[in-house]
């Protein structure tokens, strides 16, 4: 762990074990419950008023692997999955009726979706190219559009839900009209696509868009090599006023891998998490501006996914469990042959008195 | 420097009915694109005798899971979908949607388990076909078939190696057999440097070179061992041979279409130049694919890398076929072992000798099967498992060698050629 001064302290409040592993996260509106989008096609969803969080209700129905969860209501959420379909359920209810469900809402592997801030429409795009609006209360669906030769892994929606962001395998960073799919303005950020031994390596995995829609911040890591898929995370920054990347932040190591989740905190402090090679990656507030992180833990390796509940005072980072990797048939005490889980680790924030 | 045309090697060699067939759409209308075309038993009685090999070798292991044996919706199976194949029943993983529709053209075994968990030593022994240990170096796949066939009647080099990166003659893949029958390796399917003359030199001073050439070599192996000679001197043969057929390394000569079919990629641009390579003559072509051990984001690599297999291989399937050769031509699609099941915490998957794929077709080889087959979450094989000593029997068998028979001469040392356990797949066989 390296810690310096900053405005948020880390704390480790708990470690939740869990059953499979995850790609996503995401805390209703109300903090009271958090999704888990996994492996096995369940989404999970953990009752978070409880002491010790656990498991309320897990939800089957996705196929392949879950990819990505939002709520649009306190009640309700949808999530992708890795063969195209598109669910959202009452997911607080055992049961988890089906509100709406597109089974081939895109053609294979939905990698992005994005809800717009007021929670009206929502937006996928994946290994097809295209690009889908749906209308999140019903399902019904509104604009599409294709990019040609795009293989998308992250979306944004811009804070006033007139603009979409995306960002593709190539580093490409377009942003789209939502109403008719006029694209507005395209970068390609250099750097951010490796093409290394006949493999295209994405390095732009999270786009988040500021409040004040002035700027857009991009997450992931510089590629630098395939096999162990090395890569350096960065965080870029474009002001829309300039048109002009800028980058904020590169993580030290190459083993660190990609920022696979970014969100904002209420101070303005950045956390991200960083997949890693095999048992490394990062943990990291940053302040903008600063030259480098106030903290970054090295103990909560392969992160692929980051929730912070809504009153700010915990984030839970999915990690790894221990041996998770190993050639040839690695075996539990048990003799079995066993997959690996996310455990969902719950770290404390608490913003520190300056004085 | 403009190269002077010649004919690709299929144009000498199609079957007899499509010879028929080309003649008959010949009448009116010309001979000139047939070269000459010899008559339908000559073509047949060349082809007989002319046995090739093409080795795809995807170096790293790639992921039997999302290639030839998916499992798609199970605790292991990944995110990707499977897909039917012209096979019914037989599904491939979705990044291989061109090679599912010519799986009647080529067969897999889904039972490969094998030794070796690591790279270094587990490359060497599937390329050796893991025979048993008799204190020798065996010759890798390449160098034995160069020594059990020998070149065609091409006179090409029988051992060409196309791999990203440097090439040069790589004696070590030869073992025992001695350096001659080493790999000639063309880095990045680029020919060896100064392989055309200079344009100054006249066919009678470069005859004369060569020849004042021969006789110093010959001087100078007298009194030294020949396995050291004969290799030295077969460099220079085999240079000299390419000399003659250097148009086949001019890229600027492929349609645009072939290029586009192929792949514009280094995997589509090696198989094109071996299926170049194999029209002309050469009796092993091994192409190699760097990258495939992808301990991290396995998935996304497999989504860039496995549909450049899918078109580079396809389209040498449909080309092989078209031309006839794939009655003549051994396709081996392979690695030195697969990948985990488990995904790791770096979304990749590790090494996993223990049930993986591979995928063969062509000459000698029953198209449309499926050998063997693994658990339903992939993580063992089904029933009864395949070693390598077994495909390379099959494989040999395949190429007319009884396998079970032919020996090696190490001296006064006779070394069977496959693992003497181990019998061929019968399935396998036409």
């Amino acid at each position: 762990m390296n810690d310096t001064a900053g405005p948020l302290a880390v704390e480790k409040l708990a470690v939740l074990e869990a059953a499979c592993q995850t790609v996503a996260l995401a805390f209703s509106p109300d903090g009271r419950w958090l999704a888990s989008a996994d492996y096995d096609g369940h989404v999970r969803v953990w009752d978070f008023v409880l002491d010790t969080p656990e498991v309320a209700h897990t939800l089957p129905g996705w196929r392949g692997w879950v990819t990505q969860v939002a709520w649009i209501d306190d009640q309700s959420l949808v999530a992708s999955d890795s063969w195209g379909g598109l669910q959202c359920r009452i997911a607080t209810q055992p049961e988890a009726p089906v509100v709406w469900q597109h089974a081939e809402a895109h053609d294979g592997w939905i990698r992005a979706l994005a809800l717009s801030a007021d929670r009206q429409r929502l937006a996928t795009a994946g290994r097809d190219g295209r690009l889908r609006v749906w209308d999140a209360s019903d399902g019904q669906p509104g604009k599409s559009w294709e990019q040609a030769g795009a293989d998308h892994y992250a979306l944004a929606w811009s804070p006033d839900g007139e603009v979409l962001h995306s960002a593709d395998l190539l580093g490409r960073i377009a942003s789209w009209r939502a109403a008719d799919g006029h694209r507005l303005t395209e970068l390609t950020l250099e750097g951010m696509h490796l093409y290394d031994r006949i493999q295209d390596v994405a390095g732009v995995r999270v786009l988040v868009a500021d409040d004040d829609g002035q700027r857009l911040w991009i997450a992931g890591g510089q590629p630098i090599r395939t096999g162990n898929n090395l890569a350096k995370p960065t965080l870029d920054c474009v002001s829309w006023e300039t048109g002009e990347a800028q980058r904020e932040l590169t993580l030290d190591g190459e083993n660190s891998g990609f920022i696979q989740g970014l969100i904002q905190h209420p101070s303005g402090v950045w956390m991200g998490a960083s997949s890693g090679s095999p048992n490394n990656g990062r943990f990291f507030l940053h302040r903008p501006g600063d030259a480098e992180p106030f903290h970054v833990a090295t103990d909560l390796s392969n992160a692929q996914a980051l929730a912070m509940h809504p009153d700010g005072g915990r984030v839970v980072v999915a990690g790894i469990n221990r041996g998770n990797q190993g050639n040839g048939a690695v075996r539990g005490t048990d003799g079995e042959y066993k997959a690996n889980s996310s455990p969902l680790n719950l770290l404390g924030l608490s913003e520190v008195d300056p004085g | 420097m403009p190269l002077p045309e010649r004919c690709p090697r299929w144009e000498h060699a199609c079957s007899r009915r499509k010879m028929l067939g080309m003649l008959g759409g010949a009448v009116g209308v010309g001979m000139g694109g047939l070269c000459g075309a010899m008559p339908p038993a000559v073509a047949d009685e060349l082809r007989a005798n002319e046995r090739q090999v093409l080795l795809v070798w995807l170096d790293g292991g790639m992921s039997q899971l999302e290639s030839w044996d998916p499992k798609p919706g199970t605790l292991f199976g990944g995110p990707f979908r499977s897909i039917p194949s012209r096979l019914p029943g037989v599904h491939l993983s979705e990044l291989m949607p061109q090679l599912a529709q010519r799986m009647d053209r080529f067969s897999l075994v889904r039972n490969m388990q094998t030794e070796d968990k690591n790279h270094s030593s587990g490359v060497p022994k599937i390329l050796r076909g893991h025979p048993k240990d008799r204190g020798v170096t065996y010759p890798y796949m390449g160098s034995a078939i160069s020594n059990l066939l020998g070149a065609t009647a091409s006179g090409l080099p029988p051992y060409v190696w196309i791999k990203p990166g440097s090439g040069g003659f790589i004696s070590q893949h030869a073992g025992f057999l001695g350096a001659k029958y080493g790999a000639l390796a063309v880095g990045d399917g680029r020919p060896p440097d100064n392989l055309v003359p200079p344009e100054e030199l006249t066919p009678e001073d470069n005859a004369a070179r060569q020849d004042l050439r021969r006789r110093l070599n010959a001087r100078f192996a007298q009194g030294r061992r020949p396995a050291a000679t004969e290799a030295h001197a077969q460099v220079f043969d085999v240079a000299e041979k390419l000399v003659e057929h250097a148009e086949l390394f001019d890229e600027s000569r492929l349609p645009e279409a072939d290029r586009q079919r192929y792949g514009t990629h280094d995997l589509g641009r090696h198989m094109l130049l071996a299926r170049r390579l194999l029209e002309a003559g050469v009796r092993f072509v091994q192409v190699t694919s760097y990258g495939w051990d992808t301990h991290g984001d396995n998935f996304n690599a497999h989504a860039s890398r496995v549909p450049k297999v899918d078109q580079s291989l396809a389209a040498i399937l449909d080309d092989l076929a078209s031309s006839g050769l794939d009655e003549h031509v051994l396709v081996i699609v392979m690695a030195e072992f697969g990948r985990t099941p488990r995904v790791n915490g770096a979304v990749g998957r590790d090494h996993w000798p223990n049930a993986w794929s591979l995928a063969t077709a062509g000459c000698g080889i029953r198209p449309g099967v499926v050998v063997g087959g693994t658990t339903d979450d992939g993580t063992d094989v089904a029933e009864t498992p395949h070693d390598i000593g077994a495909l390379f029997h099959t494989w040999y068998q395949a190429l007319g060698i009884d396998s079970l028979s032919a020996e090696y001469h190490n001296g006064a040392q006779p070394l069977p050629i496959a693992h003497d356990d181990m019998r061929p797949v019968a399935d396998l066989l036409a």
